[in-house]
């Protein structure tokens, strides 16, 4: 045990020093070599979506388990449970329960994966949500949450320009007046706004 | 017990002013609209109108307030069935059976199941709150933290019930939900854990954000993805209100989901959430049709909604009898009484009778008005939302998931959060993983980590969880409740085997 925690703790330490964007670059590099692993064989191809959810479970707990070696955690603290007991419970019975669902995949009780449909709007859309979250602090969330809304009404074929304008001005002053008014929820100006005012 | 009732008549006549009765509904309308935006929590409602009461006469400002609660854990039911987005915590059990209604056009049974449901569940733990809150707080006292973890232990128990047949990947499911809890400080001795260097992550994954991203940014994604035009139009919904013998059918499980709401509203921390879960699985358990829930079963819906409501008189148990908060938003008008130099506690029903039997009173006199604004309110608001063409729809889910997960903390990761989550809901949902049981798994580990902590550090040793009646006991029924599907599964089969080895004799 205390092998195991010399051998994994530099480790631990090293994954808790790095940037959490690296971290998820190296996560979907590794996620995309099991989508052509997964590939190879005709019988798990049908599943691999499935195994795609479950192994990318298995990896987010097994960083999980590697980051707990980074804890830091006094002798002192060290009695019945420490900072680690519940993570190790929890990753700990990840094991046999993903050995029964990949189990259970591959009996083909689930059956086969759905093919996919749209994907690329469902993507696109959420690519759009991510950037106008980030563009908050720019141009504020109600020009944000305005153009969110006009982009994702096109990509969904609505060509009405009274709804195109119509709908992100009263979705505005409906945000405006209830939170910010009415709820004193302050939401984002961004900089644009509050550097022009 | 003639007491009682000739305070409780005094409560009433109290309350026969115009003023008092104006506040029991505009409470409850505000309510019912906070509730129904996600991210606009009870507790968060409750306060927002707090300072409200300042001007008001004690007994005026904490009808307002018990007004705007028992409005709030209705309202989350009305986005739940409309458009599967739950808008408090709580009511994200009805969504399991209430948007699949919705879905196939049965909006009016929905929304009017889980409208009485509620009614129902907030009067009859209205009526268990005046005759037993004194006994009840005493077995609220009872409770040491073994008693916790083996309640959440229960709690856990539903997994079984809510994968179904998937239950490999529901236990999975729950397993992240359980293992993402653990992340930001640690409860007991304020460790960083999985934290990334994010600060906004100290405080660990909030609820709200990973409701609104399971549930309504996966359900739009998912949507989307299979989005061909306005294909949609066309489909019949039907407003109709459930008859009054559909309701008398689910008498029972009004009931029995009521009284579970009251019970386990009674201890503190434990809430609506874990009382609607643990009361959806007894129906399930107890239903002659258990493979229609998740799918649009009736009993579905007012099993989460009457256990929610429940609550909230279990919440006020060790409210008034103790001064201790059964819940978030218990906590507030601990904080609105005392703003009014009324101090909870067993004195309060012997020296303030007036004031606690007004209240219990305005607890029945909010749910009538629930009903009443029920009727009139939510149809509109699913005819709404039904009438709306999807391409305006999806698009207006997606911004008010963004503004519910900000409105919360206002932090910009907890939207980013949201997003993920979103995402993360659309794969499960495409790749048949339950969602559901990642929320129980998010609402139980914080509660059973410090539970198992102070439970270890009470007794020096785990002999807490088995020397500990109460705490015996309630492994005992998670036990059984797991034990007993996998029995009668097995009494099934082998009953299928020899019917079967019955017909080859016969042929």
């Amino acid at each position: 045990m205390k092998a195991i925690e010399t051998f994994l703790k530099p480790i631990g330490t090293f994954l808790t020093n790095i940037n959490p964007i690296f971290l998820l670059l190296g996560f979907v590099v590794i996620m995309v070599g099991f989508f052509f692993l997964f590939g190879l064989s005709k019988k798990l191809k049908a599943y691999r979506g499935q195994m795609m959810v479950i192994t990318g479970l298995c990896l987010f707990f097994l960083l999980f388990y590697l980051l707990t070696f980074a804890f830091k955690i006094r002798k002192a603290q060290m009695v019945y449970t420490t900072a680690s007991t519940m993570p190790h419970v929890w990753i700990f019975l990840m094991i046999p329960v993903a050995i029964m669902v990949i189990t259970s995949i591959l009996n083909g009780k689930s059956g086969t994966d759905e093919p996919f449909g749209r994907w690329i709007l469902t993507l696109g859309v959420a690519v759009a949500a991510f950037i106008s979250v980030f563009l908050f602090e720019y141009i504020g969330y109600y020009l944000s949450s305005a153009l969110l809304l006009v982009l994702m009404m096109f990509l969904l074929r609505e060509r009405k320009v009274a709804v195109l304008v119509g709908v992100p001005i009263g979705w505005v002053l409906f945000t405006y007046f209830v939170f910010a008014k009415l709820l004193f929820i302050s939401l984002p100006m961004g900089s644009l706004w509050t550097g022009l005012f | 017990m003639l007491d009682i009732l000739s305070y409780l008549g005094q409560g009433f006549i109290n309350l026969i002013d115009v003023t008092a009765l104006l506040l029991v509904m505009a409470g409850v309308a505000i309510g019912i609209i906070g509730g129904a935006i996600p991210g606009i929590s009870p507790s968060m409602a409750v306060a927002l109108l707090l300072p409200v009461t300042y001007s008001l006469t004690p007994v005026q400002g904490i009808i307002l307030l018990m007004g705007i609660y028992t409005g709030a854990n209705y309202g989350g039911a009305i986005t739940a069935i409309a458009i599967n987005t739950p808008g408090t915590p709580s009511s994200a059990v009805t969504s399991f059976d209430g948007y699949p209604l919705c879905q196939q056009g049965r909006t009016g049974e929905a929304m009017g199941i889980a409208l009485w449901a509620s009614v129902a569940g907030g009067i009859i733990s209205t009526i268990i709150l005046i005759f037993f809150s004194i006994p009840l707080s005493k077995v609220a006292l009872k409770f040491w933290p073994s008693e916790y973890f083996a309640l959440c232990f229960m709690g856990l128990t539903t997994v079984a019930t809510l994968g179904g047949k998937q239950w490999q990947k529901a236990l999975a499911a729950v397993l992240l939900g359980l293992l993402i809890n653990t992340m930001g400080i640690d409860p007991i001795y304020g460790i960083r854990r999985f934290t990334f260097g994010i600060n906004a992550l100290y405080d660990g994954i909030p609820m709200v954000p990973v409701l609104i991203g399971l549930f309504a940014l996966g359900e739009v994604f998912s949507n989307l993805e299979k989005f061909k035009g306005e294909g949609e139009k066309g489909k019949t919904v039907d407003y109709k209100w459930p008859p009054f013998s559909l309701h008398w059918k689910l008498k029972w499980s009004y009931i029995r989901a009521s009284v579970i709401g009251c019970i386990i509203g009674i201890f503190p921390g434990a809430g609506g959430t874990i009382a609607s879960f643990i009361s959806y699985d007894v129906e399930k358990r107890l239903s002659k049709h258990p493979e229609e829930f998740g799918h649009g079963a009736l009993a579905g819906v007012s099993a989460g909604e009457a256990a929610d409501n429940g609550s909230i008189g279990g919440a006020m148990v060790p409210l008034l009898s103790l001064g201790i908060p059964g819940s978030a938003t218990a906590a507030v008008l601990i904080g609105a009484l005392q703003i009014h130099d009324i101090t909870p506690g067993p004195e309060l029903f012997t020296k303030q009778p007036d004031l606690v039997y007004t209240l219990f009173a305005s607890m029945f006199v909010a749910n009538a008005c629930m009903a009443f604004i029920g009727v009139i309110g939510t149809k509109g608001f699913a005819r709404l939302t039904n009438s709306l063409p999807k391409r305006i729809l999806y698009p207006m889910i997606v911004a008010f998931s963004i503004l519910g997960s900000y409105a919360v903390e206002r932090s910009v990761v907890h939207v980013v959060l949201c997003l993920v989550f979103g995402l993360l809901g659309w794969l499960m949902k495409k790749y048949k993983y339950p969602a559901s049981p990642v929320v129980l798994g998010v609402v139980l580990g914080k509660l059973m980590e410090e539970n198992l902590s102070r439970a270890l550090m009470v007794s020096g040793d785990w002999s807490s969880f088995y020397t500990r009646p109460l705490t015996v006991i309630l492994f005992l029924i998670s036990i059984a409740a797991i034990a007993m599907p996998m029995i009668s599964d097995a009494r099934k089969k082998k009953a299928g085997t020899l019917s079967a080895d019955a017909e080859e004799d016969v042929d």
